[in-house]
Order: C-alpha cells, then structure tokens, then sequence
C-alpha cells in the first residue's frame, strides 16, 4: 500500500516535470525561500542599518555555525532573509524584499528537517496551520536561543509558561519532574503521541520512579503498583492525575 | 455567555476601528497625494467527512461543513504628515478563526498597534482501547474544542535620541472543553482497564499591562520590561468509572478555581565596550500571589479507598523570584572569541491549604477530618557557562562550550488532620547539571556544507530526607542520575544550481539511574531511552517556472523502564516515517499549480492485553491537496484548491479512521 502511494507521487512528480520541461522557460516561479532576482550583498551592508542586531548576531547560537567567505556566507543574515541586493535598492523597510521567517517557518525548516517533520506528526504546535511560529519560543538573533517573548532573561519554564499557566503555575506540592523541564515529558514539535508526551504509557513515569522491593512487583514508594499498573497509565483516573502538581494532596492524587 | 459578549465587542470594536481608520485615511486623499495598497481575499470552503469527524478536526485543525470568509484582508495607506497606517487580518466562520491587525506609525514618532487573534483547537472524545473487553472503546459523542486568542493594545514612542517607550495591555484566553488523558476504569468480569475518556471544561484569561523602555546611551544599551499579570481559571473535570458488568457507573467531578496577580520586572544592560570586549547584564525580579479552591465530588461515595469527597478552600500560594546574570564576550582575536557567563536565581514557593477531605475508611464509615496543608521550597542556583569559537581553519568553524548548574533545594511539606501530623517531610535536594557541546561548520568547497554536533549532558539529583514520617511515598529517592548524550550530523549538497540535498542523521540516548530507599537500597537503571532520527530533505527547480521539495524522516524511537520481570511494564518501540513533498509550477504567466503531499505512518503497536493495556500505535494518515490559482485581472485573482485525507489505525480497531474531502475557493482583489 506504502509502495502504491509513494509511486503515485513520483509519477505526479515525473507528469509536472514532463510538462514543464515542454513549457516556456519564461515563466518564473519563485520558491517560498528565495527572492526574486536578488543578489547577495553580504552582512557588512546589513550593519549599515540594522547595526543592533547584526553586532549582536555573534553572540547567538546560530552565529557558532556561521562561515564568512569572499563572496559567500553560510548562515549568514541573506541566509534565513534572503538576498539583500533588492531591499536595499528600495531603501530596506519592513517587507521590503526581505523574507521574514517569523511569519513563515519555511526558512527554518532548510536546516531543521527534523524539527519540520515533528510538526507534521499527529500531534503538535500548530506551526503548519500558521497559527504559531518559531519565534513564539525562540530568539534566533538572542543570546538564549530559548527565550520568553519579549523577555531577555528568563527561568526554567518560562518560554512554556507564555502559553501554558495552568500547567506551569505553582503548586503547594510539586512535582519534581518539573525541575528537569518540560521537554523531560513533552516533545515541543511534536509527536505521535497524544498531548505530545514522548511515551503515552507507564515508560514514562516509570524511569525516574523506580524500586526494588519484591521480585516480579513494580514496587514504588514502598507500594506495590503491580496490579495497578496492568490497569493503565499512572496518570489515570482516580490515581496521580496532578502531573503538574497538586493544592491537596502530597501523592499528586487528583 | 459573558465571553462571548466581551469576544463578540472586541470583534465589533476592531471593525468599527478597521473601518473608522479605513474611512479616516480616505479623507486624506484629496489633500495630498498618497499610495494605497489594499487586499481582500474572501474564501468559501465545504469539508466531507466520512467517518470520525471528531478525529478529523483534532488531525487537521478544521471542522467537517461549510466554512467561508475572509481568508486574507489587508490595507497600506499613507497618510497625511508621514503617517503610514496599516490594516490586516482575516476571519473564517464558524470555526472562530479570526485576525485583525491595525497599525499607524510614523517613523521617528511613534505608533498605535491593536491586534486581536483566535483560533480554535479540536479534540478526538475517544477514550483507551482494550479489545478482550464487549465494548472496547468508549467515546463521550462530544464536540470539543478550546477556544484560544489574545487581543492587545500597545502604544509607543519612538523618537530617535529619546528613550523608546512602549505601553499595552493584552488579554489572553482559553475557553471550552479539552479531551484529557486521565481515563476512568472500566471493569468487565475480573478485568479492569482505564480506557474511559474524560474531559474538561476550562474557562482561563490573563491580563497583561506591560511598559517597555528601550535607550542606548553612548556605547550602553539599556532595557527594562514591566509586567503586571493577572490570571484566573476555573476548571472543571469530569471523570467516569463504568463496570460493564453490573451497568453501574460512578461519576467524579473535580472543580478547581485559582487566580493570581504577578509582577515581573527584567532589568538588561549591555554594552560593545570594543570591537571585541562585549558584556551584558541582567536582572529579573517577579512576585506571586495567588488563591484558589478545590473541590472533589464522587458519586456514589462508596468504600473503595479511591472515592473521597474533598473541598479545600482556601488555598494560597506565594512565589518570589530574583534571577541576575552576567555575560561578556571577548574576540575574536586571530579568529579566536570566547564567551562566558553565571547566572544566580533565587526561588521561593510556599503554598497553603485549608481542607475538609471527606472519605470511607474500612472499618470507620465515612470521615470528615480538617486538614491543614503547608510547603515551602527555597531553590538556589547558580549557574555558569563558558564557551570558545575558532573560525581560523579555511572554510570552518569550530565551537565548544560547557555549562554548570549547582542548585540547592530545600524542600519542607506537612499535612495535620485534625491537629494529627500524617505527614512531614524536610528535604535538601543538591542537584548538579553539566553540559558540554562541542561542533563544527565546514564548507570546504562551494557546493558542500558539513555540520556537526555533540553534546553531553550529566544530571545528578542527591536527596537528603532530613524529615520523613511517611514511608514510601512521597519521599523514597535517595539519587538519580540522568546522563544524555545527542549526535547530530549534517551534509548539504548543492549538487547543481538547480538541485539541493541535505542529510541529517540525530542520536538522543539517556540514561537514568535511581537509588531508592529500601533495605538494602536499591541502586537501578530505571530508564533507558534511545531514539535514532534520520531526515532527508531534496529541493529542485529544474526550470525556472518549476519547484520541488520532498523530505522523508525516519524515527526509531525505544525507551525501557525498570520492570523488575513484571510482565504489565513492556518497552516501548517507536517506529515511525514521515515524508512531505510540495511541489509549484507556473503553468502559464497567468496560472500557477501547487501540490502537497503528506503520508506519515508509525508501526509500533504492540498488543500487551493479557498483562495490561497495549502500547504504541499502528497508523497511517495521508493528506494530498492540489491549489491552482489564475489571474483574471491585473487586480483579480482566483485559487481553487482540493484536498484528500485519510487516516486509518489499526491499533484502535479503526473507531477513529476518517477520510475527508476539501474544497477550497477564492478570489484575491488587489488594488
């Protein structure tokens, strides 16, 4: 079935290819992560006006990977803006022959194939439908690529907190997970588990709350959950539901 | 009802500024020359669903039906004296997808901004699957969807020379029903299995009053942001128990209501003192205070040690938060630079809460104790990181950088019931992180880049149970220990001009080993997590009016917690494929072809009825749309748009598959 379908795309891909190869030249379609007849003019002309960013720029993480050639950059400004030979021509402004990948994630995904494909899962921020994007959660021109918006400096959980208050706010008993981050028991981009838990089962709780008591037993906290595991999830009805934490009860029973 | 109202005024608000605006800037026009640019896309859309339309909304963010609207509006005028005012948005109905934009500015003056967004979540009301049961799945027949947006305000000058001052107000809010995880049990002869679905209603706003002062003075930049928040939610649960057998059930409600007030206050500095001496600091300050209640109803109230009947009310909680840091960063010199930094944070919680926990004891009937519930946790930390950069091989750079958290917990919890202490525990948890990266860039001839990362993380976790009057819970870890290591690898290859490759290949493995309180104490490798991703992206234009891109990943995800040879914990193995191609073509000047392709398939399903629930998913979703849009007129364009989805799962005897089709078109007026 798999086969099937992967064969219908390349005979729609070889049919688009065929036709165009028979069509004019002329007609120009511009790919969502290019401008249209620019050229490159390197990151020295962008500091001519955006002076704070560019000047910052080598303190971000996207900087460490950054190579600066004769006449080419890799991730340099051009890489993720495009090219800036148009935009400065017009006298630069918002818009203005520029990409900006804060509104279409397009650019981002040119490296981050792995993040693009988790936002494809079933389960996920909703980027693809545009009604999030990257920057909601990160900085790229920041010295902390994981920043709060608007927000130079931040704690644990605040680039989560923006969104997600019931889940992050305090509680009179906390659950100690969330000292490791939210990313200890959610996939941000996305997954194929539901609420973007990196495992929808017992795995998940199981691997930091282990014990040895008896044999052949899931003892935790000196009790035997055995038979309760075979019911379900930790997390299930009537026992820990308070994943986030709990005002009433030191167990994180409802 | 009141949100609604409020919603639907802000909405009448906006459009009557929208056209208040609209109708102010055309006056402008006789009274000197101006450019206009405006655009209005309106769309109608119609979605076949047959089969689990509740699934289908929650995959693809749509609901079955008609929908129609505005698909894309804007509007560019300048006005008079260098005003630039700015318009845009869209509104699609009835699925509360709404934006409004407006936005008048004059450069080196200042600007007004007010923005309003909505969008709208689904959920499947599907529950667990256990196929040894008569009814293997329970679904609630609900439509669920949480209503998500923001409106804001804001104001600012922006006066060169001047401090740049920003002032605004923002509403946040949730409202609806949402699907949960937390499934009620379900019992048929002597099994019993929680796959019965539960949801929530919620009702949550944030409002936001906030000032931004920017200012550079000389070589100093300055920047402070001021935050007051006010949040409340109301929650509501709502959980069920059914026993197939007897077709009695038990219901438990659970309604919480919390609000709190906020200040946060960040405080920036930084300043390029040279070319090559930069250094920053910063200060963040925050203070909490918060209430709520809680309150739990379970009915019937039976014997089962699982049913109780608690209120509490109040409960209070207080966090106060200081983080300061300091950076710099030196070079590059001879293409060397180095950075570093420490950052200290201080945060102490402390919560109370006042209970009435009403439940059966065996032996005892039904009890009422008061309870009275205190925390306190202080958390220190410091933090440091170091960091070099190389740039001086031909073609490269090198990087590396290490980071070091030492964080001191002191945790104190106790719980009197009726003047009895049942439980007390005082504990000082040291937990130390370190994470070092190293990578590299490299592209040694035109056409090639190689990438590459390494990174390993160390967490150790030490916990001293100063207090512990509770044996077992909640208090049973001495030790953890979670070490991490990531790979990632990347080659891009422009091949031709025309033809771009990229490969990337991530390994994540963790580790984590746990110390727990027993006689003797059990040192185990609790979990063990290992995922292999490898992703490969193509992109080609073979001739100019011609683009294609198509990416496949591949996941192998397995994760392993400590069963001790039960045979109710089983590993879990994720597979999972991914591929998306899209592909453009100009067919004519006039007529431009767009098709997508989506197909992901995970195969990991594994079916553990006889010891517990089964695990992972077997699954496959398809979705191909194909958009055509021609232009009719310099001004007018139209797009047409069909689109086929479908998704099967096997792994849930097929309650959820679906297939849909959608219809899509518009006319795009551009003046």
């Amino acid at each position: 079935m798999q086969g099937r379908c992967l064969s219908v795309i390349l005979a729609v891909y070889l049919g688009i290819l065929v036709f165009s190869c028979s069509s004019s030249s002329k007609r120009v379609l511009v790919q969502p992560t290019a401008i249209k007849g620019a050229e490159p003019v390197g990151m020295e002309t962008c500091l001519l006006c955006h002076e704070d960013i560019v000047k910052n720029f080598k303190y971000t993480a996207h900087a460490r990977l950054h190579i600066s050639l004769d006449n080419r950059e890799v991730l340099g400004c051009e890489s993720c803006h495009g090219e800036g030979s148009l935009h400065l021509e017009v006298g630069g402004g918002k818009g203005q022959y520029i990409i900006n990948p804060g509104r279409n994630p397009t650019v981002c995904y040119q490296c981050h194939l792995g993040v693009k494909m988790a936002f494809n899962f079933q389960y996920h921020h909703p980027v693809r439908e545009g009604r999030m994007n990257c920057i909601n959660c990160h900085d790229p021109h920041g010295e902390n690529i994981y920043r709060a918006k608007g927000m130079r400096i931040g704690r644990e959980n605040d680039v989560c907190m923006q969104c997600h208050q019931d889940q992050t706010r305090p509680r009179v008993f906390e659950h100690e997970a969330l000292r490791e981050g939210c990313t200890i028991c959610h996939r941000p981009h996305g997954s194929i588990n539901d609420k973007m838990l990196v495992e929808k089962d017992n795995n998940l709780c199981l691997k930091c709350h282990a014990q040895i008591a008896i044999p052949n037993s899931v003892t935790i906290g000196d009790f035997s959950h055995t038979t309760r595991l075979a019911q379900g999830t930790c997390w299930s009805a009537g026992c820990h539901t308070a994943v986030h934490g709990s005002n009433i009860n030191p167990h994180l029973r409802y | 009802m009141n949100l609604l109202i409020k919603k639907t005024s802000i909405i009448f608000e906006l459009l009557g500024a929208m056209l208040l605006s609209v109708g102010l800037a055309y006056a402008q026009e006789n009274k000197e020359a101006s450019s206009l640019s405006f655009g209005l896309t309106p769309t109608l859309q119609y979605r076949y669903v047959d089969g689990d339309e509740n699934k289908f909304r929650e995959d693809q963010w749509i609901q079955d039906g008609w929908a129609g609207g505005v698909d894309d509006f804007y509007l560019k005028k300048s006005l008079k004296n260098e005003w630039i005012l700015q318009m845009k948005g869209h509104a699609i109905v009835p699925e509360e997808d709404y934006e409004f934009l407006l936005h008048l500015m004059k450069e080196n003056l200042g600007f007004f901004r007010a923005h309003f967004t909505e969008y709208r979540k689904y959920f499947d009301d599907t529950g667990g699957f256990f196929g040894p049961f008569s009814i293997p799945v329970f679904d609630l027949h609900k439509d669920m969807h949480l209503d998500i947006g923001e409106f804001s305000l804001e104001a600012g000058l922006t006066v060169p020379d001047l401090p740049r001052v920003v002032i605004g107000y923002e509403r946040q809010f949730k409202e609806g029903e949402k699907s949960l995880l937390e499934w009620g049990s379900v019992t048929e002869g002597s099994l019993t299995r929680n796959i019965f679905p539960s949801f929530e209603e919620i009702d949550e706003k944030e409002d936001v009053f906030r000032v931004d002062i920017d200012y550079s003075l000389g070589k100093v930049y300055l920047e402070d942001r001021f935050r007051y928040k006010q949040y409340k939610t109301h929650t509501k649960r709502f959980e069920e128990n059914q026993n197939l057998d007897t077709g009695t059930s038990e219901t438990v409600n659970i309604s919480e209501q919390y609000d709190h007030d906020a200040l946060y206050n960040t405080f920036h500095l930084d300043s390029h003192i040279t070319d090559t001496i930069y250094f920053s600091f910063g200060y963040l300050v925050n203070d909490l205070n918060g209430d709520g209640s809680f309150n739990m109803l379970t009915a019937p109230l039976g014997p089962d040690p699982f049913d109780k009947n608690w209120h509490a009310d109040p409960i209070e909680l207080d966090q106060q938060s200081h983080v300061l840091n300091l950076n710099s960063q030196f070079g590059p010199y001879h293409q060397l630079s180095f950075h570093g930094g420490v950052q200290a944070e201080v945060i102490d919680t402390e919560g109370n809460t006042h209970a009435i926990l009403t439940e059966t004891l065996p032996g005892q009937g039904p009890v009422s104790p008061e309870a009275r519930m205190r925390s306190r946790t202080d958390k220190n930390a410091f933090l440091e990181t170091v960091g070099v950069r190389y740039s001086g091989i031909p073609y490269t750079s090198l990087y590396a950088e290490g980071k070091w958290r030492q964080q001191d917990i002191d945790q104190y919890e106790k719980e009197v019931e009726d003047d009895i202490t049942v439980f007390e525990r005082l504990t000082d948890t040291d937990a130390d992180r370190q994470r070092y990266t190293f990578g590299f860039s490299s592209s040694p001839v035109r056409r090639l880049t190689f990438s590459g990362r390494y990174r390993l993380s160390d967490r150790e976790n030490d916990y001293d149970h100063k207090i512990d009057t509770e044996l077992g819970y909640s208090a049973f870890i001495d030790r953890q220990d979670l070490d991490s290591q990531e790979i990632q690898a990347k080659v891009t290859a422009r091949v031709i001009t025309a033809l771009k490759a990229s490969f990337q290949y991530e390994r994540v493995k963790t580790e984590i080993d746990t110390l727990s309180q027993t006689t003797p104490p059990s040192n185990v490798e609790s979990g063990d997590y290992l995922a292999d991703i490898y992703s490969v992206g193509v992109t080609a234009t073979p001739i100019s009016s011609l683009y294609l891109t198509g990416q496949f990943s591949y996941r192998d995800v397995k994760s392993e917690s400590f069963d001790n040879d039960s045979l109710s914990v089983t590993a879990y193995n994720g597979d999972v494929y991914a591929f998306l191609g899209t592909a453009g073509w100009a067919v004519t000047k006039k007529t431009h072809l767009t098709l997508e392709y989506l197909l992901s398939w995970a195969d990991n399903f594994q079916d553990n009825s006889e010891n517990g629930l089964p695990l992972g998913v077997n699954n496959t979703r398809y979705g191909i749309s194909l958009s055509c849009s021609h232009r009719l007129t310099d001004q007018i364009q139209a797009r047409l748009g069909y689109g086929f989805y479908k998704y099967d799962e096997e792994s849930n005897g097929g309650v959820d598959d679906y297939k849909a089709h959608v219809v899509r078109v518009g006319l795009e007026f551009t003046f």
